[in-house]
């Protein structure tokens, strides 16, 4: 079911917390709501969901509007942060509650249910009261009752942080493959910016309430809009054009004055140098990463991250004096907006 | 190594001594606190104690301490039709005022805490407001308004002043146990179809039940024996049990009456074991 969410604003008393947030989420797509604590996803989340009502704009699920529609009547599943398991039902119990609530005969819900503990592998533990589980067992067991649904719409904010790294993914690919399959539309929350790039087809940026940029994880990446957004996914040196403009194979490409320049580590190189050039640093700390080399670099008086494979490079000393430059000019973003403390 | 360990030496010397030290600065404070435990238990229990002593006494007169060992004025209490009749118009005031005050209680603690509407501090401080009046305020206010609109005292008039005297302690245990309650198990239910009167009766009540036994236990207690209101509300001819063990004290000092307050010492007994064995202690608190 394909999702609007139309120029929504959300206030709390003074406190603006969602600032004219649009998405437009097609059938079947997954995305995810990526952004610094406190800048808005879960409420967003909340006003899709209808548990809050929006100051102002429109939600729209499968072309109905749904702004006024209580949160029983849009059939949309959620999966809260903290659980909300109910703790006088066992984990089974948990389970049929919506099947109960859409009359599904006892047959079929003990099959559902069945079936969905048995794809969060917890089979056995089907009698047991949820204080008795652990947080990551309580996580599986959300997302189970969420999904024994087959809502059309999946919210689930943050419904993997309690799960261990390999446990994790499992779930991510288990969840993908159901939604897939059944064709659900599911917004996914998450700080953790590589589930965000595996498990999304979109990505929608977030900060202090605003949706910077709404992409494809390679869009993100590459062509990111903002400062703030090249900064939060993967790493990147965000320069001020005119300092950008000295590197030497980018030159004028980045003489456009007021904008920032976004250049991840991968794109920077460093050589020794004896002569003054137009951008010299000197190494500040040097970490080897695999097949590749980290450098922090102390020039123009921040530090820079440059990443060079080690296959056609010696490794630098700490305190060399060194040269920077781009390797691909056109992989040089300007983007508006400034980040603090960027690295 | 040799110097790490050189170093390490002293350092676990030194932690020893402290752990010592706060050992015994440990101990102390258990015993302390033994000690008033113990004391408070005592203070609170015996004048109890007393009261059920005095009720076996030969003596045809209250003191202490008591003489001899008898049920005979057990005897007396059940051959006496007027406390019989004041003990069952005591029971069917609080059995009503328990079922009133709990279905007054229960929704208005839920518009309380859940609701979101102007002067929801103003409406809560309100309701929690009688808690602060004496009983007999309460009692003095029912008889006149009463009399204004031509309302006798009766066992209804009882049954609404205790009402309203009660209400509090049951409002304040439904609320403090709804506060506590995660506002998301019923957006859980909600999202996943329920309407909202079944989520209140198979979700939130459901994590209501021990608020509202203990609610209900404090104030079936409370308006069994409670004096100060029934005083003024309560008919002459159909006097409550606590009305009459009054009249009963003030023109007799038999020992009758030191058997009347342990039978009720008792039955309050039963009554708050049987609720922890239910509920558990634990969720009688507020
Ligand atoms: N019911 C509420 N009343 C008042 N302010 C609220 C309420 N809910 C959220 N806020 C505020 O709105 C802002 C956004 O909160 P929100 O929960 O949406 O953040 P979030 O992006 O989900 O953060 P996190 O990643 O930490 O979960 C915060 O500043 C928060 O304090
Ligand atoms: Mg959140």
């Amino acid at each position: 079911m394909p999702i609007e969410v139309a120029d929504i604003n959300k206030h709390f008393g003074k406190l603006h917390v969602l600032r004219d947030c649009s998405l437009s989420i097609r059938d079947g797509e997954t995305i995810t709501l990526l952004g610094a604590s406190g800048c808005g996803k879960t409420t967003l989340l909340r006003c899709i969901a209808g548990f809050e009502t929006p100051s102002s704009g429109k939600v729209v699920l499968g072309g109905e509007d749904v702004t006024r529609l209580p949160p029983n009547q849009r059939g949309v599943g959620f999966v809260f942060q903290n659980y909300a398991l109910f703790p006088h039902m066992t984990v089974a119990e948990n389970l049929a509650y919506g099947l109960r609530v859409r009359r599904a005969d006892r047959s079929t819900r003990k099959a559902k249910v069945e079936e969905a503990l048995a794809l969060v592998s917890l089979t056995e533990f089907a009698d047991r009261y949820p204080q008795s589980l652990s947080g990551g067992q309580q996580q599986r067991v959300a997302i189970a009752r969420a999904l024994v649904l087959r809502p059309k719409v999946l919210l689930l904010d943050e419904a993997f942080n309690a799960l261990d790294a390999k446990l994790r993914v499992a779930m991510q690919i288990e969840l993908r493959k159901i939604v897939k399959q059944v064709g659900i539309t599911t917004i996914c929350v998450t700080h953790d910016q590589t589930e965000a790039l595996t498990i999304s087809d979109r990505i929608a940026v977030m900060s202090k309430g605003q949706i910077d940029q709404f992409a494809t994880p390679t869009e993100i990446y590459d062509t990111p809009t903002t400062a703030y957004v090249a900064d939060f996914i993967g790493a990147a040196n965000v320069l001020p054009a005119e300092l950008a403009a000295k590197l030497p194979s980018l030159g004028a490409r980045g003489s456009r004055e007021d904008r920032m320049i976004v250049i991840r580590p991968e794109n920077l190189t460093v050589r020794p140098t004896k002569g003054s050039e137009p951008l010299a640093g000197t190494i500040a700390f040097a970490r080897i990463t695999g097949p590749s080399v980290e450098y922090e670099v102390e020039a123009a008086e921040r530090k820079l991250r440059v990443l060079v494979s080690r296959a056609d490079h010696d490794m630098l000393d700490i305190g060399t004096p060194v040269a920077l430059d781009v390797d691909k000019a056109d992989a040089c973003v300007a983007v508006s907006g400034s980040v603090e403390g960027s690295a | 190594m040799s110097e790490t360990m050189t170093t390490s030496r002293p350092a676990t010397a030194d932690v020893a001594e402290r752990g010592n030290a706060s050992k015994v600065i440990d101990r102390i404070g258990a015993t302390i606190l033994a000690i008033i435990a113990v004391c408070t238990v005592l203070l609170l229990s015996v004048p109890s104690l007393i009261v059920i002593a005095i009720s076996f006494t030969e003596t045809a007169y209250i003191g202490f301490p008591p003489q001899g060992f008898t049920f005979q004025w057990y005897a007396d209490l059940f051959a006496r039709d007027q406390i019989i009749d004041a003990a069952v118009t005591s029971l069917q005031i609080s059995a009503a005022t328990t079922c009133l005050s709990l279905a007054l209680a229960i929704p208005a603690a839920y518009g309380l805490v859940r609701g979101r509407f102007f002067g929801r501090g103003f409406a809560s401080a309100l309701i929690v407001a009688p808690q602060m009046l004496p009983g007999m305020v309460i009692g003095v206010a029912t008889l006149f308004f009463g009399a204004y609109i031509a309302f006798r005292q009766s066992n209804l008039m009882v049954i609404l002043a205790l009402t309203v005297f009660c209400l509090p302690f049951a409002v304040r245990m439904v609320m403090a146990r709804l506060t506590q309650l995660d506002p998301a198990l019923e957006e859980a239910s909600l999202s996943m179809g329920a309407s909202k009167t079944r989520t209140f009766f198979e979700i939130t009540a459901r994590q209501l039940v021990g608020a509202i036994i203990a609610g209900g236990a404090f104030v079936a207690i409370e308006a069994f024996d409670n004096l100060t209101v029934a005083l003024f509300t309560a008919s002459p001819r159909s006097r409550p049990l606590s009305v009459e063990l009054y009249n009963l004290v003030q023109f007799d000092s038999s020992p009758m009456v030191a058997a009347l307050s342990s039978l009720e010492i008792l039955a309050a007994f039963v009554v708050m074991i049987v609720l922890a064995k239910a509920v558990g202690l634990d969720r009688l608190r507020t």
